[in-house]
């Protein structure tokens, strides 16, 4: 566990150095340019997140233009209590999942919070592990990943997302979102390794 | 005491490393920060594990980073696109345009799309975008038009009189039979609604009154020799077509429910169907006998309004997103509301004969029924879905559309042409009868067998090359959808707001043309065979 910097959005940058809130309300009243802003400063993130999710770049990339689209389409939907961020990253999220189950990739677990029903274990800790870290493994690991503990463990990871942020994105329990990273951790792990033994 | 870094897991650190799987730094509070960093410095095992995950995360956020889309996707520039022309379509006084009191399939579908975007719609033609997309001029020529609306139809102190206790006002009132065909049409700008009937045989003003107040429709019908205005005052004013006289008024200030928020409860968007004016307003539906005035059945919803402002021609009802409150459309006994999803009231009654979730407000021209089918456009997943009107159940598997999602849908003579973003269908029952590769244009109106859309690129184009923008008006032979003739011009893309078709014409109220350049003259429009006639507008 350490800190993370997250996603270059999270301080919201903009190219006019307006407040992102502002060109969120303006995009809101249907300005096409607050928009274009806005796509400006979550492009890159939203299609890496996207391209991690599904395994695939340029997939995350065709994604991400659904992810824009909807965005536009929804903006009117935007309610005070989730901050665009959230609910693009939202957005994207099911696009993917909606991606997954068409291709019936996804193997889908129910919400639960109960550490019971779920089947949490703890972390196993034999380590520590040396994570070399090549990139096509990685990536190889990451798209085996069960997607809903992906995409919990990439929007902590990855976006820099809060657990209760995330939980409110998702719409589940704070405590599930805690043991889907922590069971996407364990399964990266595992699978790691047994790639790395099938290497060997 | 210092614990043994190699003493078997104890539940101190089974604890720990489970915070340490699935937590960042952040999510810890200041007591837990402080209490896992002394942990830490006495326990080898949990150290070992932080640093794991830490070589798990590296790895993970250091895989290269994934090349960004290189700008705005097609798709979505279309569509936003499209979004400003319809506003320029529904909401820009550039429109002014005229209604008809004929063609009742048109009727309807007209009222239906432009009471939902008047009152439910944020107005979406941003003078930014139209600067960053393609129109400025366009926008210039709108407050050239709005402008010279004032002039041309401001009241005349003194020309009219006030009928008694209305605080109406009717100016140059001339009756007319309540069977002639009428081009109605108003200014949303002015704080007190002029209303004008016009003589689509050559622009000469039947009667006109001014109202006491804004309209949240500038789309007005009339039925049954009656026409229906929702005011800003919270009333809805049924007019004689004939000479604009008041019949009666019906205020929802006296909302049964009185829990909305404080001038949000304002009428919307009427649809008549039978003997009953049905509208939306802050917080439920209304049913009005449209000869008596008199309250036939309310249904209330749990929506709760928070907020009504105008911007622009448009007044917006912000409530809970989740339940958008919109009268869709009325047909065999059934009125079909959104109000977080599609429900579907007995016309007579209000109570709820079914409903689905799955189907929430899409936009005007989101919903039609012919016979036993309702034809209802989804965004999510973008299609388009036929149910059966008695139960709600599916009748066929849905028929997909482009991402564009546009999902267009307009009804006439029992044909319901669907505008899918990337062509258009016929459809009748669940049936294909044609389809046209048509992309991005606008469903208007049809008579005679012939139906009116409009673009704002040629429709010859390509989708590579889509031919120089504008406005393009095509009339389509309603049985095959091949063109039949169209009238268009390059330059800046406008469209009317309401329109009138009953002899396979188009009619509709705009500014005068002379030349390439617009004038300050309002004009009755009437497209035909491929020609445009003009008719200055003449109050007697």
């Amino acid at each position: 566990m350490y800190q993370i910097p997250g996603d270059k959005t999270l301080q919201g940058p903009d190219p006019e150095n307006k407040p992102l809130d502002m060109i969120v309300e303006q995009a809101r009243q249907g300005d096409g340019t607050a928009f274009a802003a806005l796509f400006t400063i979550f492009n890159g993130p939203i299609c890496t997140y996207l391209a991690r999710m599904v395994g695939n770049d340029e997939l995350g990339r065709d994604l991400a233009q659904e992810t824009f689209l909807q965005a536009w389409k929804g903006l009117l939907n935007l309610h005070g209590d989730l901050h665009f961020r959230a609910w693009l990253y939202r957005i994207a999220t099911n696009v993917a999942y909606s991606h997954l189950r068409r291709a019936n990739l996804i193997h889908w677990l129910p919400w639960t919070t109960n550490d019971e029903e779920t089947g949490y274990t703890e972390p196993n800790v034999i380590g520590p592990e040396s994570w070399i870290g090549e990139i096509e493994q990685v990536q190889q690991v990451l798209a085996r990943l069960t997607p809903q503990y992906k995409a919990c463990l990439l929007l902590q990871l990855v976006a820099g997302f809060s657990q209760r942020q995330i939980a409110a994105m998702l719409g589940i329990n704070e405590k599930t979102v805690g043991a889907n990273v922590c069971r996407g951790r364990e399964q990266f792990r595992q699978i790691y390794r047994q790639m790395e033994g099938d290497e060997k | 005491m210092k614990q043994d870094p190699f003493q078997p897991i104890s539940l101190l650190c089974a604890q720990w490393k489970k915070k340490l799987a699935s937590k960042r730094v952040d999510d810890l509070s200041t007591d837990e920060k402080k209490a896992l960093n002394e942990h830490l410095i006495s326990c080898l095992a949990c150290t070992r594990v932080q640093a794991e995950y830490k070589a798990m995360d590296d790895a993970i956020n250091h895989l290269p980073p994934v090349q960004p889309l290189a700008c705005l996707p097609n798709e979505l520039v279309a569509l936003m696109e499209k979004q400003q022309r319809k506003d320029s379509m529904y909401n820009n006084e550039i429109s002014k345009a005229a209604d008809s009191v004929i063609s009742p399939a048109f009727i309807q579908k007209r009222k239906t799309q432009k009471g939902a975007m008047d009152a439910q719609f944020n107005d979406r033609s941003s003078s930014r975008w139209a600067q960053a997309v393609s129109s400025l001029a366009a926008v210039l020529v709108v407050s050239l038009i709005v402008g010279a609306a004032f002039v041309l139809f401001s009241h005349k102190p003194g020309s009219g009189h006030t009928i008694a206790g209305s605080g109406i006002t009717a100016v140059s009132s001339t009756s007319i039979p309540a069977t002639a065909h009428t081009v109605l049409y108003t200014n949303l700008e002015t704080k007190k609604a002029n209303i004008y009937a016009v003589d689509p045989r050559n622009g000469s003003v039947f009667w006109k009154v001014t109202l006491p107040t804004k309209l949240t429709t500038s789309n007005l019908t009339s039925y049954q020799g009656l026409l229906f205005a929702p005011g800003y005052d919270g009333n809805l004013y049924a007019l004689s077509a004939t000479n604009g006289a008041i019949a009666w008024k019906y205020s929802v200030k006296d909302d049964p429910s009185q829990k909305v928020a404080p001038g949000t409860n304002i009428p919307s968007s009427p649809i008549v169907n039978g003997n009953v004016v049905y509208f939306g307003a802050g917080s439920g539906f209304y049913a009005i006998n449209i000869h008596t005035g008199k309250l036939l059945w309310y249904v209330k919803e749990n929506c709760k309004t928070t907020q009504v402002n105008q911007q622009g021609n448009t007044i917006i009802v912000q409530s809970d997103p989740s339940c958008n409150l919109v009268l869709g459309t009325v047909a065999n006994g059934r009125v079909y509301a959104y109000f977080g999803g599609l429900y579907v009231l007995d016309a007579q009654t209000g109570n709820e004969l079914w409903h689905d979730k799955r189907f929430q407000f899409a936009g005007p021209e989101s919903i039609a029924v012919v016979d036993d089918n309702v034809y209802v456009y989804s965004s999510e997943p973008n299609s388009l879905f036929i149910l059966n009107a008695s139960t709600g159940s599916q009748k066929t598997k849905a028929l997909g559309t482009s991402n564009l999602g546009l999902g267009g849908i307009m009804a006439a003579d029992g044909v319901v042409y669907y505008n899918s973003g990337q062509e258009l269908l016929a459809l009748h029952g669940t049936q294909i009868l044609w389809t046209q590769n048509y992309r991005l244009m606008d469903l208007l109106a049809g008579s005679n067998g012939t139906l009116f859309i409009s673009s704002m690129h040629p429709l010859e184009g390509t989708p590579q090359v889509r031919g120089e923008q504008g406005t393009y008006f095509y009339a389509l032979d309603a049985k095959t959808g091949a063109i039949k003739w169209h009238w268009g011009e390059k330059g800046d893309s406008w469209g009317p707001g309401s329109l009138l078709s009953f002899d396979g014409k188009l009619y509709f109220v705009i500014w005068m043309q002379q030349g390439n350049k617009w004038t300050d003259i309002q004009a009755l429009w009437v497209l035909h065979n491929g020609q445009r006639d003009m008719f200055p507008i003449k109050e007697s």
